[in-house]
């Protein structure tokens, strides 16, 4: 077992001394595509931040490639990519040159894959910067990503300027990019359809803390809706174990519960008397029904 | 070959993994048969290549599918006969008691859900998808 | 090594303008030095018979200077590549990027410096100076006089185009001052040296440390800002959306480079006089915020209830809310420079006027760009600002007739007048899909 591309132990950030990310502890291993989802405010791009280094931890510390995040060397960088939320390009120069700027910090650069993409996913690479549109400017972003081939792929929110065939697209690069097997890809986004599709490892976090952290079909199984149907009427106060939220209407009951496991059916039908159906969610379900 | 649903509640994984052992099963997948590679499946469904790779792990340590060097995994040679009637029936079960449950909850009668199930048997029929699919 | 190579020459190329400036600097000053072996020193009575009419003597002497002038500004870009490189997250995450940045910067300055000192130098050939003794000085105070330069360039760059148009004014004003510096060779070098060293070594030692530093320095700025409370004037949501609503920070920041520039100046014995026509220069930076006006305005296009004659009345008082300041500190500042300098009353008079409508017309100038800037606006812009430069020189001296300056400083203000209404009818039409806010330059206030 290789080691892991980056390791979190009790990670945590405050400003001020307000805290804006508390015990946060996880790894990221070769191949691995990581889905981070959390609501606006929950420290999504403060987490990235530390991983990178841009920041230092106040608690705790994480670890890029052996290597403490905030001291990297410059060796390391080389392995490393980041697409960020806002793009940070230079309005007055092309498409071409800014790429050529970005591209001549690294050992190698693939202008291949950059050329073929930029003609995919059909961005002008001899427009200036300013007279692009902001998908356009997204879609550089990522372009100035890739194309150091980098091991470890880090994007805040990517998508959120593209149309349906440009997510679609960026969709397919990132699976090639995964299907390496010994490169990750770590990216937060609101699309949940996105995440459904590329995460194999989803970290929610909420409240500041990492709520869920790991394997994203284990979520789907731990956490579920629960349809419970009774001959007679259920009591007012069920002891649904584990539930977010209960909802109760005479003779059904629906529950959204975590940590389920298949042999818990049996016994819950028994002890409530009643035919328990278990309905699993959508990814989507899945964070709204946390956050109620 | 596959029709797979990502924002259905069940799991990717779990749907493709079902397919293809239903698949292989039942013959529609002949043994032999090459299945697409993990980076070829990934992308034409837009899905993660590992949740590919698991599935046919899972498939090859059950005996579903062999991996050949260098070569594309195949359906494996069933170990004695295809699984027996009951087996796969009984694999059906919890599946049809679902659509019985929801033609009752709508108060339809039996009549009415044998209809649907055989609507939806073309319907599911693979090639006839594929054939409607192709472009003219 | 690449890196560094190729951020310096994307400084000097990265638009197709610039590209050809440099070139054409280039080339100007190459082939401008190259004659000067054929021309007759400067010094008077030395020079031997020249195959060249005056005219054309005069023109080789000229072109120099006009392509190092081009040349410097053909790395313009590299304040702006420079800062948004610096505040981006690519900084952290490119290998040695901090390092690789500031070198780059470090080298284009040093080889614009380089140029500079070659075709300085080439002016005293001939003539009875130490000609590496001239080179040295002209290297040093090239260096310092750049990087300021370019300071300037960023500062102004960052309100839009017509900002970089003013900046590029103050620039070419400021020029004078080194080469009198230079042309000067009993001071002693040590000034530039030193200044050159404390520039650069402040500046790189912050940069290459403000990862470590961001956190410190943001804890003072939050305990600063608990300590003062807002330091917004009080105004309508107006002011904020305009830019207007804090005019302490240009004013304020207008006294200290004049303050330093007077003490210079005076050092340099330059002549006193023409100091109004520096002051006038910097009346026209309030220029550089008015031309941002139009498209911000379009977010209170929707929010108040005015109409687009209405906008443009509620934006033209908003800027002499904040002109008020901006000019108020300068007319402080020139009579009490004036004063320092013993001025005669009738310059320090003029002056005032001057800076008065200089600040009127750069408003109104910045308030006539309410699409992208064409070269017609350009011109005019360029006519006004020669305009002021012309009755600044005549104001500062004191054999001017009354009368001229008074016909002149009128003249001024029917200018200023005829502006404001061509401002009037084009926000009367205004099309905000001709005029959007460039993405990346940040909003107001």
């Amino acid at each position: 077992m290789s080691s892991p591309y980056i390791a979190a132990r009790g990670l945590g950030k405050s400003f001020n001394g307000k805290p804006v990310l508390a015990d946060v502890s996880f790894t990221v291993e070769p191949g691995d595509v990581v889905g981070v989802l959390g609501k606006n405010g929950a420290g999504k791009t403060t987490l990235l931040e530390l991983v990178l280094g841009f920041t230092p931890a106040t608690a705790g510390g994480v670890q890029f490639f052996g290597y403490d995040s905030y001291r990297l060397p410059g060796a390391a960088k080389a392995r490393i990519g980041f697409v960020p939320q806002q793009d940070e390009l230079v309005n007055q120069l092309t498409a071409a040159d800014q790429i050529g700027v970005i591209a001549s910090f690294y050992p190698r650069w693939d202008d291949d894959l950059v050329g073929r993409l930029s003609r995919e996913w059909e961005v002008d690479l001899n427009q200036r910067v300013k007279n692009m549109s902001v998908g356009q400017r997204q879609k550089l972003s990522i372009l100035l990503g890739l194309g150091h081939k980098p091991d470890v792929l880090i994007l805040d929110e990517p998508v959120a300027s593209l149309d349906p065939v440009a997510r679609r697209q960026f969709l397919e690069q990132i699976i090639e990019v995964a299907s390496d097997g010994n490169r990750s890809v770590v990216f937060s986004s609101h699309i949940v359809s996105d995440v459904e599709r590329l995460a194999n490892k989803i970290w929610i976090l909420k409240d500041q803390r990492m709520y869920w952290q790991g394997d994203f079909d284990s979520l789907k199984d731990s956490i579920v809706r629960l349809h419970a149907r009774a001959a007679r009427p259920l009591p007012a106060s069920l002891a649904f174990p584990n539930a977010l939220n209960v909802q109760q209407n005479g003779t059904t009951a629906t529950a959204v519960v975590h940590g389920w496991r298949a042999e818990m059916q049996a016994g819950l039908a028994q002890q409530l008397e009643a035919e328990i159906e278990v309905e699993q969610l959508t990814l989507e379900d899945i964070f709204l029904e946390l956050h109620r | 070959m596959f029709i797979l649903k990502p924002h259905s509640g069940v799991p990717i994984y779990r749907q493709l993994l079902e397919q293809i052992r239903r698949m292989a099963a039942s013959g529609q997948l002949p043994p032999g048969t090459e299945l697409p590679s993990i980076r070829d499946l990934a992308l034409k469904h837009a899905i993660n290549p590992m949740t590919v790779s698991k599935v046919y792990t899972l498939l090859e340590a059950e005996g579903v599918l062999e991996r050949n060097r260098g070569k594309p995994m195949t359906v494996a040679k069933p170990a004695r006969t295809q699984s027996p009637h009951d087996k796969r029936l009984e694999q059906l079960e919890p599946h049809v008691e679902q659509v019985a449950l929801a033609a009752r909850q709508l108060e339809l009668t039996e009549k009415d859900a044998v209809k649907a199930l055989q609507e939806a048997w073309e319907k599911t029929d693979v090639e006839s998808v594929h054939r409607r699919a192709r472009p003219r | 090594m690449k890196a560094i190579a190729r951020l310096i020459y994307t400084n000097f190329t990265g638009t197709v303008l610039l590209r050809y400036i440099t070139l054409a600097g280039l080339a100007a000053g190459i082939a401008g030095s190259a004659l000067f072996p054929f021309l007759p020193p400067l010094l008077a009575g030395t020079g031997g018979p020249s195959r060249f009419s005056l005219a054309q003597e005069a023109f080789f002497r000229v072109l120099p200077i006009a392509g190092l002038l081009c040349f410097v500004f053909g790395a313009s870009l590299l304040p702006t590549m420079f800062a948004r490189l610096a505040t981006s997250h690519y900084l952290y995450v490119l290998p040695y990027g901090r390092t690789k940045l500031l070198v780059s910067a470090l080298a284009t300055v040093a080889l614009t410096s380089l140029f500079a000192a070659g075709i300085v130098t080439m002016y005293y050939y001939r003539m009875p100076f130490a000609l590496d003794l001239i080179f040295q000085r002209a290297f040093a105070v090239s260096f310092v006089t750049v990087s300021f330069l370019y300071v300037v360039l960023w500062l102004t760059g960052k309100s839009g185009t017509i900002g970089l148009l003013v900046g590029s004014f103050v620039m070419i004003a400021t020029l004078v001052l080194p080469l009198i510096f230079i042309a000067t060779p009993s001071t002693s070098l040590a000034l530039p040296w030193t200044a050159c060293a404390l520039l650069w070594g402040v500046f790189a030692t912050s940069f290459l440390l403000a990862p470590r530093l961001k956190a410190p320095l943001g804890r003072l700025r939050h305990a600063f800002v608990q300590l003062t409370g807002s330091t917004y004037r009080g105004g309508g949501e107006i002011d904020f959306v305009l830019g207007t609503a804090r005019p302490w920070t240009l004013a304020a920041g207008q006294i200290v480079p004049i303050v330093i520039a007077t003490y210079v100046m005076r050092l340099a014995a330059w002549a006193p006089l023409a100091w109004v026509f520096f002051l006038t220069i910097i009346s026209v930076t309030t220029g550089a915020v008015a031309s941002l006006a139009a498209t911000r305005g379009r977010a209170l296009w929707l929010r108040a209830r005015w109409t687009r004659a209405e906008l443009f009345r509620q934006v033209e008082n908003s800027f002499w809310r904040y002109n008020c300041y901006t000019l108020g500190v300068l007319l402080l500042l020139l009579v009490a420079i004036g004063d320092w300098l013993s001025l005669p009353t009738r310059v320090l008079a003029f002056g005032m006027g001057l800076l008065a409508v200089g600040t009127a017309l750069s408003t109104y100038i910045g308030l006539i760009v309410t699409a992208r800037i064409g070269w017609r606006d350009a011109a005019l812009a360029v006519v006004v600002i020669l305009a002021l430069m012309r009755t600044a020189y005549l104001a500062s001296w004191p054999a001017t007739p009354t009368a001229t300056m008074i016909a002149y400083e009128l003249g001024l203000v029917a200018l200023a007048l005829v502006v404001r209404e061509v401002a009037r009818r084009r926000w009367g039409r205004l099309d905000w899909m001709l005029c959007r806010p460039e993405i990346g330059v940040r909003a107001a206030a």
